[in-house]
């Protein structure tokens, strides 16, 4: 599901360990998220112009 | 830590929204510890495993969905729990995905004064358009405030917002709070 141009982020150095738990947490969870929607076959109705 | 086999009607009567997908890393918490055995926390579900030698009660284990079997799920530790103050980075990275930017970080009145407690990062998904997520956490709490175009991307969100504030306790080892909103504009960055 990776775009050509997908960024790996890189979180600085001194995000806690629990924190940088969190981001991780969360990012999975949009990218679920966008899974379900486009599974759904919402595509055209969920896209909006960036 | 051998792969540990979880009952998929427990796990999913529990947490229903959670996603057992093969390669699916989760995170779950050591509750109690008896002899080679104990007792974890994954999303809310208390489980029986056998433990490393070296996992205590508190720690955080990270746990890779290996297999889907039938009603059972085969899960094994994705990382050993952290020795020290700071989790291995490479293991501790957001996995890659879609794009993903990381627009700050900052300690926000971080009890020590040097480290982050703050987090803002834009996800563009290939669905649910530009989404801006700012994870803050403190001794007490996990917050996540996350903003998506109004419609229904926000509807969607709005709807799976449980499984989220689950996520990240289960993640941060503390409570969590969820907000989900629209974006002003899809032009601005929330930070």
């Amino acid at each position: 599901m990776s775009d050509a141009g997908a960024l790996q982020p890189a979180l600085p150095a001194d995000v806690p360990p629990a924190l940088r738990a969190a981001v991780s947490a969360a990012l999975d969870w949009l990218r679920d998220l966008d899974q379900e929607a486009d599974a759904a076959g919402e595509a055209s109705d969920l896209r909006r112009p960036r | 830590m051998r792969p540990l086999a979880v009952d998929l009607v427990l796990l999913r009567s529990t947490a229903p929204d959670l996603p057992l997908v093969v390669g699916r890393v989760l995170a779950a918490r050591v509750l109690e510890r008896h002899g080679q055995h104990g007792v974890i926390n994954l999303a809310g579900a208390f489980l029986t495993a056998e433990l490393p030698d070296e996992v205590q009660p508190g720690d955080r284990l990270r746990l890779v969905v290996q297999e889907m079997r039938g009603d059972r799920a085969v899960l094994a530790l994705a990382q050993e729990p952290p020795s020290g103050p700071q989790v291995p980075p490479a293991l501790a990275e957001p996995p890659a995905g879609d794009r993903v930017v990381v627009l700050a970080s900052d300690g926000e009145g971080g009890a020590d004064g040097e480290r982050a407690q703050v987090v803002t990062v834009r996800f563009e998904g290939k669905t649910i358009g530009t989404v801006e997520l700012r994870v803050a956490l403190d001794d007490s709490l996990v917050h996540a405030l996350a903003a998506f175009s109004d419609g229904a991307p926000l509807e969607l969100a709005r709807g799976r917002a449980g499984t989220l504030r689950d996520a990240l306790a289960a993640a941060a080892s503390r409570p969590a709070e969820v907000e989900v909103v629209a974006r002003p504009n899809p032009l601005d960055v929330y930070v």
